[in-house]
């Protein structure tokens, strides 16, 4: 059944569970010498757990049925002295593994954040937040406290059952066999119900994630729900994905609790197996009373562990699920994978500085399905020149944007920056060249020095930048001026304020190619005529690609572009376009008004 | 029910007892019996041994018939045992989903004031974490205590009758043990709290970063975000290890009590024994009760921590639960009542508003002084003013999304302080300068809020079709562009769309449940002109009869409105219509060719870069 589960596996996307496991092997591998040293108290615990029943047998027959109690004491001893042995093994055994465990996921969990920054837009487009965040806590927990204990439990419990067969075989075949006859239906159910409740978990876990994403994106829209007297509405639909979790959840109790009692019932009918079948072994003298008490005994050690075993290996499903959705993220692609790169060698010097840009014949859509939102759009920039982009919203503009900075990838045409094919350069190089003024402003928890120097820059570079888009004067004014800490996402600040550092960003990161993207838009007008001098300033200075909705910022514009449903309609400079006549002194003549 | 009332722990713990009364009463019926035959079964074993160290072939009926009855009373647990489990650990799921809709209408309820002080990824982490440990107190934290109860007590009764004497030598192992156990346990319950805060402080920490993703992958952070996440992550390591060695070292060794047990067994059985006092099958018997005593101090141990777990869980889910609601927050207006409100005239009166400092407790300079003017129904309000004016302060306070005293404003007669947030947010709408969209398709956000709310038709008695909504707010152009058209997937936070569209999507919102009076925060920032103008029209066109709030600080999206306020510093320095203001106040006049007159702004940058 198994064999043939994984061929058929083979040619599904998925991997199978061995494969999974395989990649995450790799974790653990780093902390070999506590594997070995775990590995090595193995076979003390082994030989305890024989010892015990032995010694057992030896009283019971040589002491108890006799009633010559002369090496009753000295025997006591030995098993006493089994028994430490047997805590201090098994101790070094846990503690050394579950230190492996907890390590690889602590190195898992940073793996997979370098990952996640480097996963293309795409991919934070279609994952909402919520469930990227629980493969990061929740699937990591479940891993820890489910696959990493199961799998200790489970080895060392096979290890030990299989020990104890072996052991009571040599002692008397006939009881022993008693007990094997009873694995192959306990191991059946086993299967069985694991497999509905591999299921059934698979299940939980997705509506998990849906409900974990639908809640979170209510509780940070919270302002909104409560805005439009939607509480009733998210909850309902809030309550209907919670009702979906306890449905399989509740029929996944069933299962469990079915495996768990049938399991333990096949235990105490073994006893009565034992007894049956010992008390011809007893009459015929082929065997002793003491070795028929010890088998009843050792039962619980051997189906104890049997039963466990069927917890252990619902617990390892659930880790299963996770596993599964931590190597969906692990193949997720990265940005530039399969790509072919220019070398460091190719590019030499070329990109230290910006040269030129020129889009031909540049077409692009989303995704594949999707209507093309720029087609045939093509135009060039040189160092020191302005480029200004005009259009409606949805026209395109922002996508040339997402295009030079490689948020998006996958265009049509031929996008040159210094004569290299855009799509060939890496990311990185494009750094030292581009610097993206954020359409929305995002702030981190830090200080406001750090919100504007991003710890790349000197605190002079910071003053500096802010300076010059004239946000020092607000700055100063907050409570510890540039060592005032931003609290969730910069609520003391206005709209206006947030654009100000983001802007002060931009200034401090240094690229030879400015792209600002609506950046003036939800400014006051008394603030906004000082950004409006900086820019000037930066248009003066610096090479700009620049989206604006004000005209008057990109009136010095050496080129302006027209953008109209993905196509460029006009292009020249102010004074041609106004001789045009055309959409754009339209446009101009609207904003006079 | 356990939105109104702040409640203690044990009030808590017994509402969702009592709420799963029958499962419980069932499981413990279940559990008790369960444990009954447990106990029983060593003495049929004993019955057998004992037969089987006297003569056997004499006994053989007898034999036989003490074999068939384990099997019968094996058969019967199977049965009794699966019940007891599901009913056992089925209440801990059922208030599981309780608890998360309790806890979800109870957020919603909370105003501002709570939610600015707990960020979103504490209370999310609070809900998906913490609630784990409250499924597990109520699932397997009851079952198994019902299971300790019983077999604590049947067992040491069905051992006292065999052997009182070897019952009391069983029990001095069993409670050393236990003394080192609650040594270690007291430890862990600190470092299981320790665990989850650290726990939560990731869980923050990264809902932080892949919202601010963009900014991290374009500045290429990536080191540094490592770093920070690689702190928290040590934490986390660092107290999950401590527990673990607890686990490991300290915990087991009630295990081991077990085996301590069966060699007293047998080395004073043997000692009874050989004085007669004790049969061979007695001895059976005893070792068994040794196992059924040692495990419920072994899954004591799990269950303690389960218990504590849960306690420590419930601590940080009562946060939520306790916060305190106003109670006419809770409040809600019958449909006739709601119908009698409408078209109200909204008057505010000296409104002052200042925001706690939470810090020095100091009274700090009011954001809003003194304001005041009135808004009969169907008339159109403009409200100018720069950065720090108050602008949004005022919104908001007019939606009531702040904290407000009795006695500023009034919707009709009525102050709207008495009314509950979610009444007054049926009558003010309030699209704010970022919109939300939720991931989901356009048709379902611009249909947000719709739900469970009676559709306000406008006085010609209809209101627009999604479509309608969505053309009038300008986005039919886009959405043809779109995969799916309106049935396209907007991705988090709307995501895929651009300032401009987001904003667009929630004026159709607006307009496809609209309210009788429409606030639109600074909402067209980031639309051009041409586009702000037609949707201007298109309100001015479908809201005829109702009233409407325009904050900005483009003078062009306010000049056709009834009246317009100029907020500077909190207060109103002007007021009137567009041509009256032109001339009365220097600070419009001056925003004004601010924005109108390119040449001016040219010739005073000039003279600026000239000193």
């Amino acid at each position: 059944m198994n064999k043939s589960g994984s061929k058929t596996d083979l040619n599904k996307p998925t991997k199978s569970d061995w494969q999974i496991l395989f990649t995450f092997w790799q974790y653990a591998a780093k902390y070999k010498i506590y594997i070995i040293i775990g590995l090595s108290s193995m076979p003390f615990s082994l030989a305890a757990n024989l010892l015990f029943p032995w010694l057992m047998i030896k009283i019971i027959d040589e002491q108890l049925m006799t009633g010559q109690l002369e090496q009753l004491p000295l025997m006591l001893m030995y098993m006493s002295g089994v028994l430490v042995m047997n805590y201090i093994s098994d101790a070094i055994y846990s503690y050394s593994l579950r230190l492996v465990g907890q390590r690889s996921i602590f190195d898992i969990r940073q793996t997979l954040i370098t990952r996640i920054v480097k996963l293309p837009r795409a991919y934070f487009d279609k994952t909402p937040t919520g469930v990227t965040l629980s493969r990061l806590t929740s699937d990591l927990e479940s891993i820890g406290d489910s696959f990493v204990l199961g799998v200790l439990g489970i080895v060392k419990d096979t290890i030990n059952t299989l020990g104890l067969i072996i052991f009571l075989y040599l002692i008397n075949w006939q009881l022993a066999t008693v007990i094997l006859v009873l694995f192959p239906p306990i191991l059946i159910i086993t299967k069985y119900v694991s497999h509905k409740l591999r299921g059934l978990y698979q299940t939980t876990r997705s509506s998990l994630a849906r409900s974990t994403g639908y809640l979170q994106e209510c509780i940070r829209g919270i302002t909104t729900v409560q805005l439009f007297a939607a509480e009733s509405e998210v909850e309902d639909k809030y309550k209907s994905l919670t009702d979906e979790f306890l449905h399989a959840q509740v029929k996944a109790n069933v299962w469990d609790a079915t495996l768990f009692s049938v399991v333990a019932g096949i235990t105490t009918i073994a006893m009565a197996l034992i007894i049956w079948t010992g008390s011809n072994l007893v009459l015929s003298s082929a065997v002793s009373l003491g070795v028929v008490i010890a088998f009843i005994n050792t039962l619980e050690k051997i189906f104890v562990p049997i039963r466990e075993f069927t917890s252990q290996i619902t617990e390892i499903q659930r880790s299963f699920a996770a596993f599964e959705h931590l190597n969906e993220l692990f193949n997720e692609p990265l940005e530039e994978t399969g790509q072919d790169l220019y070398s460091e060698n190719e590019i030499g010097d070329q990109l230290d500085t910006f040269v030129s840009i020129d889009f031909k014949q540049v077409s692009f859509r989303y995704k594949s399905s999707d209507p093309y939102v720029l087609n045939n759009v093509s135009f060039s920039l040189k160092q020191g020149r302005q480029l200004a982009l005009v259009g409606t919203t949805g026209s395109g503009k922002s996508t040339v944007m997402r295009l030079l900075t490689k948020t998006y990838e996958g265009y049509e045409g031929s996008i040159l920056v210094n004569g290299l094919e855009l799509s060939n350069i890496p990311k990185l190089k494009l750094s030292t060249l581009f610097t993206m003024m954020q359409q929305d402003v995002f702030l981190f928890e830090q200080d406001v020095s750090f919100n504007i120097g991003l710890a790349k820059v000197d605190q002079a570079a910071i003053v500096k930048a802010a300076k010059y888009v004239y946000a020092h004067d607000f700055i100063e004014s907050l409570p510890a001026g540039y060592n005032t800490v931003l609290t969730s996402g910069g609520d003391q600040l206005s709209a206006g304020q947030k654009q100000l550092i983001s802007f002060a960003r931009a200034m401090t990161s240094g690229g030879q190619l400015m792209l600002l993207d609506e950046a003036t838009s939800s400014i006051d007008s008394v603030t906004e005529s000082l950004i409006q001098k900086a820019l000037e300033r930066v248009f003066q200075e610096r090479t700009v690609i620049a989206i604006a909705h004000r005209l008057s910022t990109i009136r010095e514009s050496d080129q302006i572009l027209v953008l109209e449903a993905g196509e460029i309609i006009e292009r020249g400079n102010h004074d041609e376009l106004v001789e045009t006549k055309g959409v754009y002194a339209g446009l101009l003549q609207e904003e006079l008004v | 029910m356990l939105v109104d009332t702040p409640q203690s722990k044990g009030q808590l713990i017994w509402h969702y007892l009592w709420q799963n009364r029958l499962s419980y009463s069932l499981a413990i019926l279940f559990i008790f019996l369960v444990n009954l035959l447990q106990v029983e079964i060593p003495l049929m074993v004993k019955t057998t041994i004992d037969l089987l160290s006297g003569d056997i072939s004499q006994n053989h009926d007898a034999l036989l018939n003490g074999i068939f009855m384990i099997i019968g009373a094996s058969m019967v647990m199977i049965v009794i045992r699966i019940l007891s489990r599901m009913f056992g650990l089925n209440p801990g799921r059922f208030v599981e989903a309780q608890l998360k809709n309790d806890l979800f209408a109870k957020l919603n309820r909370l105003t501002d004031g709570f939610h600015s002080k707990n960020n979103s990824g504490k209370l999310i982490s609070i809900i998906n974490n913490d609630i784990t440990g409250i499924r597990l107190f109520f699932g397997i934290g009851f079952m198994s205590m019902f299971n300790i109860i019983f077999a604590l007590s049947l067992t040491p009764i069905y051992m006292w009758r065999i052997s009182p004497s070897l019952t009391l030598y069983c029990l001095l192992p069993i409670a050393s043990a236990f003394i080192i156990y609650r040594f270690g346990f007291v430890q862990l319950r600190a470092m299981w709290t320790a665990r989850m805060n650290s726990l939560q402080n990731l869980s923050e920490q990264l809902v932080h970063f892949l919202s601010g993703m963009d900014v991290i992958k374009a500045e290429f952070m990536d080191d540094w975000v490592q770093q920070e996440i690689a702190q928290s992550n040590q934490k986390l390591l660092d107290v999950t290890l401590k527990i673990q060695r607890i686990q490991v070292f300290i915990l087991p060794i009630l295990n081991y009590a077990n085996e301590v047990m069966k060699i007293l067994i047998l080395g004073l059985g043997a000692v009874l024994v050989s004085k007669s006092e004790l049969t061979v099958g007695e001895i059976t018997a005893f070792l068994s009760y040794s196992v059924m005593l040692a495990m419920p101090f072994m899954s004591l141990g799990r269950i303690l921590s389960v218990l504590q777990m849960g306690m420590a869980s419930l601590k940080s889910v009562m946060t939520i639960l306790n916060a305190k609601v106003d109670p006419t927050n809770l409040l809600r207006l019958s449909a006739e009542e709601t119908q009698s409100i409408k078209r109200s005239t909204l008057s505010v009166k000296n409104l002052t508003y200042r925001y706690d400092n939470n810090e020095t407790n100091e009274l700090t300079e009011p954001t809003l002084k003194n304001i005041s003017f009135e808004l009969p129904q169907g008339k159109k309000l403009g409200i100018l003013g720069s950065i720090g004016s108050g602008k949004t302060t005022l919104v908001n306070c007019l939606n009531h999304l702040l904290d407000l005293e009795a006695g500023c404003i009034f919707y009709g007669a009525q102050d709207i302080t008495q009314y509950s947030r979610h009444d007054w947010h049926k009558q003010v709408r309030t699209i704010t300068q970022e919109p939300y969209l939720f991931s989901a398709t356009l048709t379902e956000n611009v249909e947000f809020g719709s739900k469970n709310n009676e559709l306000n038709p406008n006085t010609a008695g209809q209101h627009l079709s999604v479509a309608q909504a969505i053309e009038a707010a300008q986005l039919t152009n886009d959405i043809k562009r779109f995969s799916n058209q309106a049935d396209t997937i907007v991705g988090e936070k709307g995501i895929m769309l651009s300032g401009g569209q987001k904003q667009r999507v929630s004026i159709a919102r607006a307009l496809y449940t609209p309210a009788d009076i429409l606030i639109l925060d600074n909402v067209l920032s980031a639309v051009d002109y041409e586009t702000e103008r037609a949707i201007m029209g298109e309100l001015n066109n479908k809201l005829v009869d109702r009233s409407l709030i325009v904050v900005s600080h483009r003078i062009s999206a306010l000049q056709d409105m009834d009246e317009i306020l100029v907020l500077k510093e909190g207060e109103i320095i002007a007021r009137g219509k567009h041509q009256q203001l032109l001339k009365d106040s220097a600070y419009y006049k001056q925003t004004w060719q601010l924005q109108q007159s390119e040449q001016q702004n040219e010739l005073q940058n000039d003279q600026e870069a000239n000193s």
